[in-house]
């Protein structure tokens, strides 16, 4: 972004280095990336919100909102406006400071990842050379917010959400890093960009079937996500069956709309973050990033536009099965979480990444085994899918129903 | 054997728990307006962070008094108030209520009119469950369960609204046999529909009953053995699921039963130990099937003369002081009626003994040492209906 | 050890065979019709026209086949249908005119036990279920739009087996109010005031009302005329009650009861529950006199003792004053004044099913306990006591 913001001055004939208005350059570019990002994250969370309203409702074998709008996608707007109108309550017992300020907490912690996110092959707020490190880091800050928050509520629904959010996220931050270190291993960066260039564009040079070590620990990302972004098997925080709604059960209008902008935003993030980390990002298949680097004008422009796409694409997915798991599985104990945690994934985990270890030497040493795992990683993994399909069509035709996809929207 | 501990119950000690935080524990009151109390009920629950102590129930948020306007209407103007003592299973409640009339006036069903009765009873039983088993599943966090269990649900409702005129409080049952006849053709659109549902009830096995969650969430989960369920009073399928093969269709039979081929799914254990909340839960699913099979006969079976109101007078007076007692398995097991003969047209007393009362009698001692989630898992597992307990 | 690790290993590949078996099952339903309509706009046919013939919704009264029998309202459990009858001598005027004929469809449970009784089929459930008004009060389906023209009751033809009846759903689709109609209208002063004077009648024999007792004494001697004539007798029997053929005595209709009478089967003159006292006061008339081979010449004796009471309240301290009633009236005579002091709201809540089981109690069994009718309160114990004892009340 620097060096963009660098060209643009040194274009207007100064020099970055020495003219003086140089950092206000910088401030306003600041000003004008943020509001990007922060419109961004916000549209996509409302976008999402509606998205999750028509998956669970065609799950569920309902409808869905379909009024506001065509499809009903507007309805996320109708809903930010209710909310942004509804009064502000704030309990009389309630710690009014921290109350106030707890939902503001969340927002940033949320925020600041996207710094760090891809969305293309140039398109990156920040290409930080400690990308990964960062995500983690701040993604911790929402658990501060949570906590603000169930503490302050004075109420013991509240607080009892809030111990399980800070118990639940700080626990499932250990496997989480960890899965993350085997492609930051296999990659040799910390750098979310690097990470993806260390990848390609076809299923096979994905780092998800680099080695079976890998492979798990995809999945280990991706539950831990799950406990981090407070979703389905791990809503405990805000259970509804037992907690009435968690740490926002105090919380009205738009205080209360900014949790559920976190939560929904934060599927784009885990989305984003494990299709950068395992599924080969923005990578075109067949276009390698140095020939996409050295491409210029047009062609340039839409292999720029297909890398977003594709991201999108992947990103967008993942999305929709971390919202298709959240109506499928019962939620877990607070017990078994911590089990599942410290039992299961922080284990295998460990274990991953000392087997990645290794086996980097002795892909080092024997490249075609490496070769070998990954067509048989790969084949395994395409025979699931399709696997997985037959069996799904089998449950149509099991219970005497019919393919249809289009009627009743 | 152990002698059992039974946990006093007294005001003193509720009031002790409402005033103050018992030494350093908290108290928390779930209820009478949260999610998964299924319906008003409050629980005072003193709680060590997670790890409950106990949990008292406090009943009585929806009593209606309806024993007493049972003495205030006559025999046939009662019927209707019998829908609201369970509104989940209406039918049982008013086959309970006719049965006892019947008695009070020695009198006999017609044949037909006791399959329509069964017919109606046992789809009720198959709705009931299936709320039973989708609320369970959505308390333990599992949404969409429940929508399919609805779904399946609303089917039965189309039928028994076809059969009755109402979908959820069918006054259906008469004094004497039942209001309507069967609707032509309702013989081969319940059979349709249970064709259906067996495949649905598969279904519905794969995506929740048997998933790693889901049994790990209920096995183990408030085990009733033998001996405590019997101490408590525990009947229905909550009885039955602690392997006392207890039904009272088989036992004490009524109404066709006798005539019937069905059997009486016991909690076996199958993932955890006997009597936890998961072999509950199966037991609701095993026996839907069972009602599948109940009612398959009953359509085969049915008498084709088409007599369905016996000889009841319009207006019914007997002699006071008789008694009449009747016992039904409804949805929620041992459903009881006793009645007593007033002077008038009304009854002198009406008394109804529900499957859900003695149900929150265990949960105190059951509460001890589990998690808030998982007494949220039991309450469900239990099946209470909120106006069964208070009627 | 190996127990641990097989036992490790299963709960993984568990874990993953649940996820595997419910995630198709719920992808499934991604690729099915949903189940749900969307209702009230979206479904192809209106929802009305795809329920079931024997829904049970708003209850509809057709006016012109009702026979003003009140089976409905008495089949009622919660007091929902309110019918308010003028009876007329059936020469002049009709036997039963209804002033008023409401349900509240915001209090009925749609039980459907009214329907059972009707003789004709005039009250019926309808299919009509969207009845949602911001006003309470209009939840009031007035099936007689006006109380100052009373409806006639439907005679029913002999031996008629089926009923015209406007087709089902059109009167009452016709009564339900938009949801957002204004609430009739609060009654003024002016209404007030008419309404009391109309109450000062104290709901006893109006104006142009029929007279029990003269009915009677008139049936009563055409019964004598034809007393041999069983046929005829029972013509005469049944012209003495309401004719609804509402089947509440137990006999299919009015002709059964009659007969049973006339045979001699029945005794009991009390089952006519549309004609209430009336029919039973001028079957009893009709009975005695049978039996006693004469008119009864009760003028004298009813006429004069109906103000005495009266009297005797307005002006407590005059004096000795003549033996109570009870002493001096027949028990039939007796019956029909106790019965008119008592509200007649058959409460229950003097430990009698209804009035008529208190009254009967007071005259016939000895009943001494004469503070029981709470709906009549002061004014009843005061009669009470006046007709019984001749005294006043004792203060409670």
């Amino acid at each position: 972004m620097q060096s963009f913001l660098d060209n643009l001055i040194r274009n207007a004939g100064h020099d970055p280095s020495t003219w003086p208005w140089t950092q206000f350059v910088y401030l306003a570019g600041m000003g004008a990336i943020a509001f990007v990002v922060i419109n961004f994250a916000a549209i996509t969370a409302g976008i999402f919100s509606w998205a999750e309203r028509r998956v669970a409702a065609r799950i569920q074998s309902r409808v869905g909102p379909n009024r506001v709008g065509p499809g009903g996608f507007l309805q996320w707007i109708a809903d930010a406006v209710k909310l942004l109108l509804k009064e502000d309550l704030v309990p009389d017992e309630a710690d009014q400071f921290l109350f106030r300020i707890a939902p503001y907490f969340m927002m940033v912690g949320f925020a600041c990842v996207f710094v760090c996110l891809p969305f293309s092959h140039r398109l990156i707020v920040a290409d930080m050379n400690i990308g990964i490190f960062f995500i983690i880091a701040v993604t911790a800050l929402i658990v501060v917010g949570i906590i603000m928050s169930g503490w302050s509520s004075n109420s013991k629904w509240s607080l009892f959400g809030a111990i399980r959010s800070a118990a639940q996220i700080i626990s499932y931050e250990i496997p989480a890093g960890m899965a993350l270190m085997i492609p930051v291993m296999l990659a040799g960066t910390l750098s979310t960009q690097g990470i993806i260039r260390a990848q390609g564009g076809w299923p096979w040079q994905w780092f998800l079937f680099d080695n079976p070590a890998a492979f798990a620990a995809f999945f280990i990302y991706f539950i831990s996500a799950l406990a981090e972004g407070n979703r389905t098997p791990f809503d405990l925080p805000e259970a509804e069956s037992e907690l009435v709604s968690g740490y926002n059960t105090e919380y009205s209008g738009m205080r209360f709309s900014y949790f559920f902008l976190v939560e929904w935003g934060n599927m784009w993030i885990m989305s984003a973050l494990a299709t950068t980390m395992f599924l080969g990002g923005w990578q075109l298949p067949g276009l390698t990033p140095e020939r996409f680097d050295a491409l210029t004008g047009g062609s340039a422009v839409v292999a720029e536009l297909a890398s977003l796409a594709l991201f999108a694409g992947k990103t967008l997915f993942f999305v929709f099965v971390v919202m298709w798991l959240r109506w499928t599985l019962p939620r877990i104990r607070v017990d078994q979480m911590m089990n599942m945690c410290w039992k299961y994934l922080v284990p295998i985990s460990f274990a991953g990444v000392l087997f990645v270890a290794v086996w980097m030497l002795v892909v080092h040493a024997v490249p075609a085994l490496g070769i070998a795992m990954r067509v048989l990683l790969t084949a395994a993994g395409a025979f699931g899918v399709g696997a997985f399909v037959v069996r799904t069509l089998k449950n149509i035709r099991d219970t005497g129903d019919k393919f249809d996809f289009t009627s009743n929207w | 054997m152990k002698p059992l501990e039974i946990p006093t119950m007294d005001m003193e000690n509720k009031e002790v728990l409402r005033r103050i935080e018992v030494g350093g524990d908290m108290l928390l009151n779930m209820g009478p307006q949260h999610p998964s109390t299924h319906g008003v009920i409050n629980f005072l629950v003193q709680t060590d962070g997670e790890v409950m102590k106990r949990a008292i129930p406090e009943v009585g948020y929806l009593h209606r008094s309806l024993e007493k306007i049972g003495e205030r209407c006559t025999y046939n103007g009662y019927m209707p108030y019998t829908d609201r003592v369970d509104y989940i299973a209406a039918m049982f409640a008013n086959q309970g209520w006719a049965m006892a009339v019947e008695r009070l006036l020695g009198m006999q069903v017609p044949k037909r009119a006791e399959y329509c009765r069964i017919i109606a009873c046992e789809l009720n039983r198959i709705s009931s469950h299936l709320i039973s088993v989708g609320t369970m599943a959505m308390d333990v966090g599992a949404v969409t369960p429940f929508p399919y269990a609805l779904r399946e649900r609303e089917f039965i409702n189309d039928l028994l609204e076809e059969l009755c005129g109402a979908r959820l409080t069918y006054n259906y049952l008469r004094i004497g046999g039942v209001a309507f006849d069967l609707p032509t053709g309702y013989e081969e659109k319940v059979s349709t529909f249970l064709d259906h549902f067996e495949k649905i009830l598969d279904e519905f096995n794969r995506l929740i009953t048997y998933n790693e969650i889901f049994v790990k969430r209920l096995a183990h989960l408030a085990p009733i053995s033998k001996e405590m369920a019997i101490d408590y009073c525990l009947v229905g399928p909550n009885l039955r699921a602690s392997g006392v093969k207890f039904d009272v269709r088989k036992d004490l039979p009524y109404s066709i039963y006798p005539e019937l081929q069905f059997d009486v799914p016991v909690g076996k254990g199958e993932v955890g130990t006997q009597g936890d909340s998961w072999d509950r839960f199966w037991c609701r699913v095993e026996e839907m099937r069972q009602s599948c099979r109940i009612l398959r006969q009953c359509l085969v079976q049915i008498p084709k003369d088409s007599q369905v109101m016996g000889k009841v007078p319009r207006k019914i007076k007997l002699t006071e002081g008789l008694e009449a007692y009747s016992r039904i398995e409804s949805a929620r097991g041992d459903m009881q009626y006793y009645v007593v003969a007033g002077p008038g047209e009304n009854a002198h007393r009406v008394k109804i003994r529900t499957g859900s009362f003695t149900a929150m009698g265990i949960i105190d001692a059951l509460s001890r040492g589990l998690m808030i989630a998982d007494l949220v898992a039991l309450i469900a597992s239990l099946d209470v209906v909120a106006p069964e307990i208070d009627r | 050890m190996a127990e641990t690790v097989t036992a490790y290993v299963k709960n993984v590949r568990d874990t993953a065979k649940s996820f595997w078996e419910g995630m198709s099952v719920t992808l499934s339903y991604m690729f099915r019709k949903p189940i749900t309509t969307q209702y009230p706009d979206r479904t192809g046919v209106p929802v009305r026209d795809t329920i079931p013939a024997r829904y049970r919704g708003f209850l509809e009264v057709d006016m012109d086949i009702c026979t003003a029998c009140q089976a409905c309202e008495r089949a009622c459990p919660i007091q929902v249908i309110n019918i308010d009858i003028v009876k007329g001598d059936g020469k002049t005027r009709p036997k039963l005119n209804m002033e008023r004929f409401d349900i509240d469809i915001g209090k009925c449970m749609y039980c459907g036990l009214c329907v059972e009784p009707c003789p004709t089929g005039a009250i019926q459930h309808t299919r009509e279920f969207e009845g949602a008004v911001m006003a309470f009060n209009n939840l009031t389906l007035r099936f007689v739009p006006d109380d100052r023209v009373p409806f006639p009751a439907y005679k029913v033809p002999k031996g008629s087996e089926a009923f015209p009846r406007r087709p089902l759903g059109e009167i009452t689709r016709a009564l339900l109010k938009a949801w957002d109609a204004p609430p009739p209208p609060f009654p003024s002063q002016a209404d007030l005031d008419a309404l009391n004077k109309k109450a000062d009648h104290g709901g006893k024999p109006k104006p142009a009302g029929l007279d029990p007792a003269a009915m009677g004494r008139q049936l009563a001697a055409k019964a004598l005329n034809v007393k041999d004539d069983k046929p005829k007798l029972q013509k005469v029997l049944e012209e003495a009650m309401a004719g609804t053929d509402c089947g509440d005595c137990g006999y299919p209709d009015c002709f059964g009861y009659s007969d049973a009478i006339a045979q001699g089967k029945e005794s009991s003159t009390e089952k006519c529950a549309p004609g209430g006292a009336d029919s039973k006061a001028m079957l009893e008339t009709i009975l005695v006199s049978l039996k006693t081979g004469k008119v009864p010449e009760a003028p004298a004796a009813v006429k004069p003792a109906e103000p005495a009471p009266v009297a005797d309240s307005r002006q407590p301290e005059a004096g000795p004053k003549g033996p109570p009633l009870a002493q001096t009236l027949g028990k039939e005579e007796l019956y029909k004044v106790v019965f008119d002091a008592m509200a007649g709201t058959d409460c229950g809540d003097c430990e009698y099913p209804d009035c008529d089981g208190y009254t009967k109690g007071i005259v016939y069994e000895g009943q001494t306990d004469l503070n029981r009718c709470a709906p009549g309160g002061e004014d009843t114990r005061v009669k009470l006591y006046e007709i019984m004892l001749g005294t006043k009340p004792p203060p409670k």
